[in-house]
């Protein structure tokens, strides 16, 4: 401001007092003089309201007595700068405030005052004469400015988390719209529970676009084979407000159906007010398919009569359908996760130790096992095995499907026997006649014995009667060993004497217009089989040959070694290369047509007339044959010959296997009782046994001995009992013995091969069983082991 | 009128001079190290000042302006772009952030501080050589577009008219704000000014 000097206010006063007057009441600011020392003369209104301080106080006093705290706050350097003419601009900012004051705020409470404050020279003719400060007090813009300031941080806060809620919202939305599970929303707010979204894989499971569909029911969707219950149970969850699932046939927007699984859920808002209802689609038909197919094949899996079971590599049952629940007993429960070598391998066979090895290394595996089942019956099955893969070609368990053979088998043994019966039928003609004939020269003998005659003639009729007594012993022995019907283990077998065996009986109760010839390789190599099936197969082949041959002719009976090569092979598939015992049957009967020849080996097809055969004969030979891996072949000329080759395969290892004959074991004195009701055996054993360096005492009946042994107990070192006695039995007598000593060695003998009385014996802990008739030698041996425990 | 290089370095030298007491009450006022550079001075008759300022500056401007008086008169001015202008602030001050970059009235009063410290420093250097008294108007800030304010400098003025431009960089916590301080003075003037530099650089 430029004041001009007026004559007329000058002369009626001095100005600049009059001016000062005017702003000392008029401005709505602080504001003071001082002169150059900053002592003040000048001192406004406004300043003595709000400092508190009038001016009458404030004039004269120095600046920095009456504010000692501007110097503290290096606030004089402004004043000093003010003095060298510049003008000084201190923000509140920077200094808050100049002089200390207090307001009351918007808030009407009484807090320091905020100032602007500016301070500048007062010049006169290019002089400083003092200071010029003027005082705005901004306490309501600060606070303002704050106020705004705070807004704004809300204002941020408020964008950031709306910000997030959008990006939240966009990701949801993302989520939904990828979803491959259909997404349907509806308004529950509008009648009609109307659709107001649906995200892109509903069109793509039910064809319809979303803007067909958008304010609508979504009762499109059904059709005529959409179930009443399902919409029952939809209906229910929109009005309980409930979440639900249902599986319900609907309808593409091509009118074809769908297995779809829908879930429906309530949205509810914060406040608990139902807004919307969701619905996810899930289109199953596949699945459905799949699961239905899937049920059907474990339907299969249980309907098969086989067991079919899944064990890991350690043995453990994964999986065992009804099929091995019917076979074994137990169930599905009792058995998962359990090794089957704990229920239904008591015994660890060879056959189940090859079995593990070969499936392990090939893959695979087939054969015969035994097993047990529940009730700890043995049970034998056909099993096949597998070896199941996982993706990476690691193994990871075994498939075995077994079928049961044990019944099988049953009616295999009881064709077996039946057939043996049929050939003792067959054979009893002949051992009548044959016994009989056995029987004349021994009675005859006897007989001319008791004439008297001399020792000469004497000895020649004794050697008769031993001789054919001793045929009759073969011939029973044979008969016994037939009519047995327990099968033998495998063993290794010369057939040579087997064969011989076969053809004596050919020949002994054969007609007499069939000549038997036998041609025996005197080295036969040695087979692995069964005795009783082995001459089985060759009585039933003899006994064809012999009726072929009604009106004579030659039966022979060879047999010899062979070696099979590959050009063998190509003419008969059955046989593998290798070594063979072959044995022929040929005779000279009437031969068999070739249609024939294609049948013989089936069951129950017979030539014979009614009553004459079963027709079971060639089948229980091929049956045998097979079952020791060796083949058959059969030649015939009508009317010339027939010719049967059989052929077992050779146990390579045991080619030479001969036992040694050993010397016959001699006693050292012991003393024997033997208890027999046949005299003439206990003449017989007197003289063995003393010419073999032991004592005897014999006896014919069960009580005597028990005297006998209660008195020399401490002599007799064994006892041989014969099992059938009259009177007291052999079994009566070993329990009386026993009494008294429970050590007693004993030996028994039976003229009857009975399976029953070997297995009492064994249970009652007898030494050995020696059955009738036996030789020097085995009686020999059978007491040296007893007494000496080898 | 251009200025020689020993001119040029007398100039910033004496600025400088001035400048760092002006840096150590900064210092004083916000509390950290600021440091002012001159790194360059110049002189433009007023018409080429406006065309050599749209270089510099664009936009929206923030100037401080002052006017002095005494045996030399003329305009004296702190410019800085807007940004620049919130920046500073924000550096002096920053526990006091602006929003959006808007300049609150607070943060304009600081601005209207430092600047007239600035121009009373320059101003002063200038007095003191050339041994005169010079007047200080009140600082106003003013915010506006460049063109409207050269616009204002250059109207109505019959004298012949050239604008020292010394060229100011601030730095403080590790950031740096350029402006520009623009004296505008009559020729005459100008001319005192120089021949009081060439006469101090002889006696220096």
């Amino acid at each position: 401001m430029i004041i001009k000097s007026s004559p007329e206010l000058a002369e009626k006063s001095h100005l600049a007092e009059v001016i000062l007057q005017s702003l000392n009441n008029f401005v709505n600011q602080g504001m003071f003089i001082t002169d150059v020392n900053l002592t003040i003369y000048g001192w406004n209104h406004w300043l003595e309201i709000h400092t508190g301080k009038t001016a009458e106080e404030m004039l004269g006093k120095n600046l920095l007595d009456a504010y000692p705290d501007l110097r503290e706050r290096n606030l004089t350097r402004f004043y000093n700068q003010a003095l060298e003419g510049q003008i000084i601009i201190l923000s509140q900012r920077f200094h808050r405030y100049l002089l200390p004051m207090r307001v009351f705020n918007n808030h009407h409470e009484n807090t320091p005052m905020w100032q602007t404050a500016r301070i500048g020279p007062l010049l006169s003719q290019g002089q400083c004469i003092g200071t010029l400060t003027l005082i705005d007090d901004v306490t309501e813009r600060v606070e303002r400015e704050a106020q705004f300031q705070q807004q704004i941080i809300e204002l941020e806060n408020t964008q950031k988390n709306l910000r997030k809620i959008a990006d939240e919202n966009l990701r949801l939305a993302m989520a939904i719209n990828s979803a491959s599970e259909g997404v349907m929303i509806t308004d529950t707010q509008q009648p009609q529970q109307k659709i107001i979204y649906v995200n892109p894989a509903f069109t793509e499971i039910t064809g319809y676009l979303p803007e067909e569909v958008t304010g609508h029911n979504c009762d499109f969707l059904q059709g005529e084979e959409t179930d009443q219950q399902s919409l029952e149970q939809i209906n229910q969850a929109i009005s309980e407000k409930i979440s639900t699932v249902v599986n319900i046939k609907h309808y593409r927007r091509n009118k074809q159906p769908f297995w779809n699984e829908l879930k429906i859920s309530p949205i509810f808002a914060e406040d608990g007010n139902l807004l919307y209802f969701l619905w996810i689609l899930n289109d199953v038909t596949e699945r459905q398919k799949i699961e239905a197919k899937i049920s059907e094949q474990a339907a299969l899996l249980n309907i098969a009569t086989d067991a079919i079971l899944v064990e890991d590599l350690n043995n453990r049952i994964l999986f065992w359908n009804q099929g091995a629940e019917r076979i074994y007993g137990f169930s599905y429960q009792e058995v998962v996760g359990k090794k089957t070598t704990d229920f239904i391998y008591k015994i660890i066979t060879i056959e189940f130790v090859e079995a593990r090895l070969s499936v392990i290394q090939t893959g695979e595996w087939s054969g015969e096992l035994q097993q047990i089942n529940k009730e700890g019956k043995k049970i034998i099955v056909e099993s096949r095995w597998t070896l199941v893969k996982d993706e990476k070609n690691q193994a990871k368990s075994i498939l075995i499907v077994n079928t049961d053979l044990t019944r099988k088998k049953q009616l295999e043994l009881q064709f077996l026997r039946t057939q043996r019966l049929e050939s003792i039928g067959t054979l009893a003609g002949g051992i009548a006649h044959d016994l009989n004939n056995m029987l004349t020269p021994i009675l005859g003998g006897a007989q001319l014995l008791q004439l008297g005659m001399t020792p000469e003639q004497n000895q020649h009729w004794l050697k008769i009667i031993e001789n054919n007594a001793r045929r009759g012993a073969d011939l029973v022995k044979q008969v016994l060993s037939f009519a047995r019907g327990i099968e033998g283990d495998r063993s290794p077998i010369q057939l040579k004497h087997l064969i011989w065996e076969v053809g004596n009986i050919a020949k002994q109760t054969f007609p007499k217009y069939i000549d038997v010839i036998m041609d025996i390789c005197s080295n036969l190599w040695i087979v692995c089989g069964d005795v009783t099936q082995l001459n089985q197969v060759l009585m039933n082949l003899c006994i064809n040959a012999r009726d072929a041959m009604l009106k004579g002719g030659t039966l022979t009976i060879s047999a010899k070694n062979v070696t099979i090569d590959e050009e063998f092979l190509q003419t008969n598939i059955e046989a593998t290369i290798g070594n063979y015992v072959l044995i022929e049957v040929m005779d000279t009967g009437i031969g068999i047509s070739p249609e024939n020849v294609e049948r013989i080996f089936e069951p129950f097809f017979t030539t014979k007339a009614i009553g004459q055969g079963t027709g079971l004969g060639l089948s229980t030979v091929l049956g045998i044959v097979k079952s020791h891996h060796g083949f058959i072949t059969v030649d015939s000329k009508i009317d010339i010959e027939t010719k049967f080759q059989v052929y077992l395969p050779a146990v390579e290892s045991l080619e030479n296997m001969q036992l040694p004959r050993q010397k016959l074991p001699l006693g050292d004195g012991e003393l024997i009782l033997v208890v027999d009701d046949e005299t003439d055996i206990l003449l017989i054993m007197e003289t063995i046994l003393e010419n073999y360096g032991y004592k005897i005492i014999s006896t014919n009946s069960g009580h005597e001995a028990i005297a006998i042994y209660q008195r020399k107990r401490n002599q007799i070192s064994l006892v041989i009992i014969d099992l059938m006695m009259p009177l007291m039995d052999g079994i009566t007598t070993i329990g009386e013995l026993r009494k008294i000593n429970p050590q007693i060695k004993i030996i028994t003998t039976s003229g009857l091969d009975e399976q029953e009385k070997m297995e009492e014996c064994r249970q009652m802990g007898i030494d050995k069983f020696l059955p009738k008739p036996y030789t020097a030698e085995q009686i020999l041996k059978s007491i040296y082991e007893v007494i000496n425990n080898t | 009128m251009l200025l020689t290089e020993e001119q040029k370095d007398a100039l910033k030298e004496l600025i400088n001079i001035g400048f760092a007491r002006t840096a150590t009450s900064l210092s004083e006022l916000t509390g950290s190290r600021v440091i002012l550079k001159v790194p360059d001075v110049s002189i433009y008759p007023i018409e080429q000042l406006i065309p050599e300022l749209a270089t510099l500056v664009t936009g929206e401007v923030a100037t401080v302006q002052q006017i002095f008086s005494g045996s030399v008169s003329g305009n004296a001015l702190l410019l800085l772009n807007y940004e620049g202008a919130v920046m500073l602030t924000e550096l002096l001050d920053p526990e006091h952030p602006n929003h959006q970059g808007k300049l609150l009235e607070s943060g304009a009063e600081i601005l209207t501080e430092v600047g007239n410290i600035l121009l009373n420093a320059c101003l002063s250097v200038f007095g003191n050589l050339l041994k005169m008294q010079v007047s200080f108007s009140v600082p106003r800030l003013h915010m506006e577009a460049l063109s409207g304010l050269l616009n204002s400098l250059v109207i109505g003025k019959d004298e012949l008219r050239y604008a020292l431009v010394v060229y100011t960089s601030f730095s403080l916590r590790d950031n740096s704000v350029n402006g520009y301080l623009v004296i505008v003075l009559g020729v005459s003037s100008l001319d005192s000014l120089i021949t009081a530099v060439d006469q101090w650089v002889s006696t220096a």
